[in-house]
């Protein structure tokens, strides 16, 4: 909490624990935040704390018992959690030496009244570090079985990929929401029902085009239930709306984000209805199967929904809205069966009163949210081997307290991918022989690689988890002005549909950028009060932010915008780090004893650096005349290499991978075009290549299509169509490759909707069958289309770029044991894997010198770089480049290749910019930078006014990020401006088009972005980026902003990745210019950790002085320009 | 590999057993869709023994041994997996000489010689071909199980090139063809490359 926040619940804080006090001996409901530090030796019964407010001002000792016990009282509560559950994060937290005080919502406690006469404070009820967010359908699936939570949240044991998974009722699932979602919003605001019939099947429309693929598991000889109750609810759902809302006047909030800081619980639900007349919201929850759901162990009903739908109304609440209603309404066949909470078979046990509040509701949901957090977090066994194999003891896990057995006899086993990989030992169906004791039988060296990544990536999940708390616990003003990632005081100018364009008068200067997840919400309410809406940004100006936002908004009233931050990918990382794991271990058949390292699969064993890579082969491979010769190297050294074999592919910039990728795949499906069956039993397939980024992936597609037209209707482009994605590689994806849009688009679904998408199952399934190459991003191992597939050779594309645990995603897809050839494409001197700003590299054990890492290593260093380290002679680098020019390359090569990169043709060594734009009969500004050599760099060190504003912006969470230098923009504005307004106006958006500009800082590019507009609007073509968005493209031009420039010499944390530095200048093929302090990035200020980067630097500047001794560059003063 | 003498040595051992595709194809590496194709082998697709009933070799130890128990409730479908020898499967296990005639006899013949009229082909000008015949099936509203087996292809084309029709050029780009049979002889025409 930061500034008025914690001032004022301090102060809430201390004068709740004055009432306290103010009558001894009674209980009282409380909820404030208070922190804690254990006193003394912690004791399971009995823990003593040292209670502080949030401004650290120390409130006195409390204590809390088991059982909810306190001096005094009538009796206590079995199967309490508080204590226990407290004890183990307190004890974790010792144990890792984390002494910040943990933070606890108390919302219940008692001044009791000790022996001695002293009073005692009691906390009875609390909710345990509640800035740590966990979901609603989280908290349910830790009430269906804490011991899945630790399996699945915390370990990261996921499904095995090489086995078919049906996801078709989870497509069903998704078509009536959607169908039902849209019908909803149209009857509400037309009343019109044909309308909303022709919205629903909309809905089902584009859930079938999208999950198409997902229903294509499925072999069916007619249609299913999946296939038909969307369509047979449609009637039933329309005359539900019309019963409900015919003539009534109230608004529908739909899937917006819910959140309570309080209570550490954030959610989506389906609807929220708010009658405009006055009356309570009432909260509906909307469940299609329940597969997984509550089971009432006397009727044996299934009521899937309840504690979700307890703990949103409880969320609800804490916003004050006491009288809220919650309704989970269960989708059975055609029927609507609405189920008021009251009537909820879990509020029937429990006895719940929800007409009052009824504490033991608190009590449900802190259970499962406290229990959630210790057991996800790794607070309930830290990376002691020992206790990760007992954890799997007891599905209740008794330790922690709590009731688990209100509505289900057992647990879901049948949906928990650690009981169908044998590693929880509970459950009936047997998938295969159980791995007992996974964690103590694993070699040493196996558990040890594990749990280095696994702790970063958890380490990294933290930060996530604490966002939306930081947003709404901070004050809008400093999150703008520090962080940069909120924007404030703006107001709906424009709503097309979901399109919204807001603006404010005030200049924006934000981190924010196009493709951010963001969250709108009005002024008067903070994020996550039902009222903010999620949306992605389409532009951000000078004064206005375009956003497609998930539902309307309302035109009155002030906004602000938050940064929501990506797609979390840490628990797909986590999922491909287990995998390796289980799959090793499952993979050696030895059950029962500890397996030795070298018992362990063979690719397995190189990966540990137990076994040396082999050196690369030749094979003979099928004619490649486009090829050079490092590549056909590559190429002959691919086909040769054996099942379990490594091979490694170095590609620096411009030095044309895609075009080998391309080559590897044909080859390698030319080799096993007829070794494979689509749907056989154990269904191998000859090439898989996966890729860190869409744009990668799309790359892939594009040049085998482009090269290798022939192959195209073996080509799967693995996932769904994107906004972004090029016409032809939209059409590689399954469900276009069947048509889905056209068929589905013409059809008559309420007439015969369930036996058209039948068909295009059929067809989907037949282009499945006989798919041989499938290009998708590392993130897409568990996709439908990939589901039940092994590959004879895997390719991993931007290798360097992805962290090892997602590289260990590209194992799952080898057959059992590892039985394939994986090949890395990467290069470890380009950009690193991303990761959060915050992960401090972890220690590195002597032991891990075996691994390739070394001091400082972390989750930065890619799996590609430390292979590289260990087996360099397992590496190919690809030495001929068809990018940059001769100076350009030349200054690439020296500074960051050890001179070995040339440019492939004499054509690409003699690229000038006047050669490119006389093709066009334009010619270059005369006079001018442009005129001259093609690497110039603009030295400011001697301009005052060139300084960064770095200096301005107070420390917040990335201050680096929000770094500036407008003279800098200017100088780059009019740089462009100069080239641009040279030429004939119909020209200059063509021109602009082929000009990069790259700054590592989003604040600069913002700026950057404004000043070039407002020297001539054709320059909105120019592509303003950051470094990590730009890395895989190039253009004509490319202007560098340095921006870092002080007397500190400080060239902060992006900067001291030299890496960086070889990406932004190898995007230029004919023209390079750099505008920065040079001395900046020379100097040495005594930093040790920026010694490599200087060092690089200064290679590089004397790189271009070299060059301009060859009358190949040119050194500018930034004085000597306007 | 699927030359003919491998073949034939595999129609001897079999003899007058059962044979499993699970012991027998991974062994002999013949698939055996192809000999049934050929008329070599014939499938036991009612009252099919249990594998302790053949005494087969690999007892206790194959994950499938519990899809034939004579108690299993499995719904995996047990047909097309368990095959005797066929009479045209005893003579070639004593003349491998014929599989020259029965090779131009199968339903892939015809195929292969189509696609390789013009004297070469491209293996993904094949490929494509049956993709298109399994559309075709498909939109009639046809069987759900494939026209015809990629892996059942490709043994056919390795026999064929066993038994000197075919060559396989540029790393197995291209597929050339030799000495077709009489009756499957191509009328010239021009030629597609790969």
């Amino acid at each position: 909490m930061i500034g008025g926040a914690t001032t004022w619940a301090s102060q809430e804080a201390e004068r709740a624990w004055q009432e306290l006090h103010q009558e001894p001996g009674k209980p009282k409901w409380l909820d404030v935040p208070i922190l804690v530090r254990p006193v003394g030796e912690l004791r399971s019964g009995r823990i003593v704390l040292e209670a502080l407010t949030e401004d650290r001002q120390l409130l006195g000792t409390c204590a809390v018992f088991n059982g909810e016990w306190y001096p005094g009282c009538p009796g206590s509560t079995p199967y309490s959690h508080y204590a226990p559950t407290l004890y183990r994060v307190l004890l974790a937290r010792q144990r890792r030496e984390e002494n910040e005080p943990l933070r606890l919502q108390v919302l219940k406690a008692v001044a009791a009244q000790t022996r001695s006469g002293r009073l005692l404070p009691v906390l009875l009820k609390f909710i345990i570090a509640p800035e740590h967010t966990l979901t609603g359908a989280q908290l349910e699936q830790v009430y269906g079985c804490p011991l899945q939570v630790f399996y699945t949240r915390f370990v990261g044991v996921s499904y095995d990929v090489l086995r078919p998974r049906d996801g078709g009722g989870d497509v069903r699932g998704r078509a009536i929401h959607e169908g039902y979602r849209r019908a909803a919003a149209e009857f509400v605001a037309s009343g019109d029902l044909e309308r909303a019939r022709a919205e629903y099947l909309e809905g089902v429309r584009r859930i079938w085009i999208e999950w198409l693929t997902t229903l294509c598991l499925k072999i069916s000889a007619r249609p299913i239930m999946d296939h038909t109750q969307p369509l047979q609810v449609v009637d039933e759902i329309l005359s539900y709306c019309s019963q409900r809302w015919e003539g009534q006047s109230l608004r529908l909030y739909l899937e917006r984000l819910f959140y309570a800081p309080s209570r550490g619980i954030s959610g989506r639900a389906d609807r929220v209805e708010e009658p405009l007349g006055g009356g309570p919201l009432r909260l509906v929850e909307i469940k299609t199967h329940g597969i997984d759901a509550e089971q009432d162990p006397q009727t044996g009903e299934r009521h899937p929904g309840g504690l979700q739908a307890l703990a949103y109304r409880e969320i609800l609440h804490s916003f004050g809205e006491e009288s809220a209603e919650a309704v989970v309404e269960e989708i059975q066949g055609a029927r609507i069966k609405p189920l008021p909470l009251q009537a909820h078979p879990l509020v029937r046990r429990l006895r719940l009163d929800l007409s009052t509040r009824d504490e033991r509701v608190v009590d449900l949901i802190a259970q499962a949210r406290n229990i959630g957090y210790c057991v996800a977090t790794g607070l309930f066994t830290g990376y002691d081997r020992y206790l990760l194999d007992r954890a799997g003891d007891d599905w209740r896990l008794r330790e922690l307290g709590g009731s688990f057995e209100l509505l289900r006899p057992w647990p879901p086993c049948q949906i928990c991918p650690a009981q169908r990989r044998g590693v929880c030992v509970y459950g009936t169906r047997r998938a295969g022989p159980r791995l007992y004791s996974l964690f103590r039988y694993a070699p040493s060296r196996l558990f040890a690689y594990w749990a280095w990544f696994h702790r970063q990536l958890k380490a990294e999940e933290r930060a996530s988890r604490e966002l939306l708390f930081h947003l709404v616990t901070t004050p809008a003003e400093t999150l703008e002005q520090s962080e940069g990632i909120t924007i404030s005081r703006l107001r709906l100018a424009e709503q097309a549909g979901l399109v919204a364009v807001f603006t404010r008068d005030e200049r924006i200067e934000t981190r924010i950028r196009e493709d951010d997840r963001v969250l709108v919400t009005p002024e008067r309410r903070a994020p996550g009060q039902i009222f903010s809406v999620e949306g992605t940004v389409q532009t951000v100006g000078e004064r206005e932010i375009a956003l497609r936002l998930n539902d309307r908004v309302d035109p009155e009233g002030t906004y602000r915008v938050d940064l929501l931050g990506g797609y979390d990918m840490r628990q797909w990382q986590l999922e491909g780090l287990t995998d390796f794991l289980v799959s090793a271990m499952a993979s050696t058949g030895i059950r029962g004893r500890k397996v030795l390292v070298d018992e362990l699969p063979r690719l397995a064993r190189i990966l540990l650096g137990a076994e040396r890579a082999s050196p690369p082969g030749q094979a003979p491979a099928p004619p490649a005349p486009d090829l050079n010769a490092t590549q056909r190297r590559a190429l002959a050294a691919v086909l040769a290499m054996e099942p379990g074999d490594l091979l490694l592919i170095q590609g620096p910039p411009g030095t044309g991978k895609t075009s080998l990728i391309a080559h590897l795949a044909r080859a390698a499906l030319a080799r096993h075009l007829f070794d494979y069956d689509g749907r056989a039993p154990q269904d191998r397939r000859p090439v898989l290549v996966l890729t860190n980024t869409h744009r990668a992936a799309d790359e892939v597609v594009l040049k085998l299509l482009d090269r290798f037209p022939e192959v195209a209707p073996f080509v799967i482009r693995v996932g769904g169509r994107r906004a972004d994605m090029d016409e032809r590689v939209a059409r590689q994806t399954l469900a276009e490759r069947a048509g889905a849009r056209e068929v589905l688009g013409e059809a008559d679904l309420a007439g015969n909707g369930a036996a058209v998408l039948f068909r295009l199952i059929r067809r989907a399934q037949t282009y499945h069958d006989h798919a041989g190459i499938f290009v998708g991003t590392l993130g897409s191992a568990d996709a439908a289309e990939l589901r039940g597939l092994s590959f004879e050779l895997v390719i991993v594309d931007e290798a360097g770029q992805a962290t090892e645990p997602a590289m260990l995603q590209a194992l799952r897809h080898l057959p059992p044991g590892y039985a394939g050839r994986l090949v890395l494409v990467g290069d470890h001197r380009q950009l690193p894997p991303v990761v959060s700003d915050e992960l401090v590299p972890p220690p590195v054990p002597e032991a891990f010198r075996q691994l390739g890492l070394q001091a400082g290593d972390s989750l930065r260093t890619s799996a590609f770089e430390r292979l590289a380290r260990l087996y360099p002679h397992a590496l190919i680098t690809l030495t001929e480049q068809y990018r940059m020019n001769a100076p350009i390359c030349s200054l690439v090569s020296e500074t960051f290749y050890e001179g070995q990169l040339v440019p492939g043709t004499q054509e690409v060594a003699e690229r000038a910019l006047a050669g490119w734009l006389s093709r066009f009969g334009l010619s270059v500004p005369a006079s001018s930078v442009w005129s001259g050599p093609p690497v110039v760099l603009i030295t400011t060190e001697a301009d005052p006014d060139a300084r960064d504003s770095g200096a301005r912006f107070i420390a917040g969470r990335s201050p680096d990020e929000a770094r500036d230098n407008p003279r800098e923009a200017t100088i780059v504005a009019a740089l462009l401006g100069e080239l641009i307004g040279s030429l004939p106006p119909d020209w200059r958006a063509e021109v602009a088009r082929e000009i990069g500009v790259i700054s590592p800082y989003r604040r600069q590019n913002n700026r950057i972005r404004q000043e070039l507009l407002r020297r001539d609007p054709a320059l909105a073509a120019v592509r303003v980026d950051t470094v990590d968005r730009f890395q895989g493209g190039e253009r004509e031009v490319i202007v560098v902003s340095l921006v870092n420039s002080n007397d500190e010499a400080a060239i902060g944390r992006l900067h001291a990745d030299w890496r960086r530095m070889n990406v932004a200048i190898s995007r230029a093929r004919r023209a390079l210019v750099i505008v920065g302090d040079r001395s900046t990035f020379t100097h040495d200020p005594g930093r040790p950790e920026e010694d490599e980067a200087r060092r690089y630097y200064r290679a590089l500047f004397d790189g271009i002085e070299r060059l301009a001794r060859q009358g190949q560059a040119r050194v500018l003063d930034s004085r000597t320009l306007p | 590999m699927a030359d003919p003498q491998q073949i034939q040595r595999l129609l001897i051992e079999i003899g007058e057993d059962v044979a499993c595709r699970h012991y027998h194809e991974p062994r002999a590496g013949v698939d055996f869709n192809l000999l049934a194709g050929l008329g070599l082998l014939t499938p036991i697709n009612t009252r099919i023994p249990p594998c302790e009933a053949h005494g087969c070799p690999l007892l206790g130890q194959c994950e499938h041994e519990a899809d034939f128990a004579p108690d299993s409730n499995t719904r995996t479908p047990r047909s097309n997996r368990k095959f005797r020898r066929a009479p045209k499967g005893a003579d070639v296990a004593a003349d491998a000489a014929l599989l020259d005639r029965l090779a131009s006899e199968h339903r892939l013949a015809a195929l292969v010689a189509g696609a390789l009229r013009g004297g070469k082909a491209s293996v993904f000008t094949l490929a494509q071909a049956l993709l298109e015949a399994d559309l075709a099936q498909v939109e009639a509203g046809g069987e759900t199980a494939p026209a015809v087996r990629r892996r059942e292809l490709g043994a056919f084309l390795r026999l064929v090139e066993a038994l000197g029709w075919v060559q396989f050029e540029d790393g197995g780009l291209t597929l050339r063809a030799l000495r077709l049979p009489e009756p499957l002889m191509p009328p010239a025409g021009p030629s597609e490359t790969a």
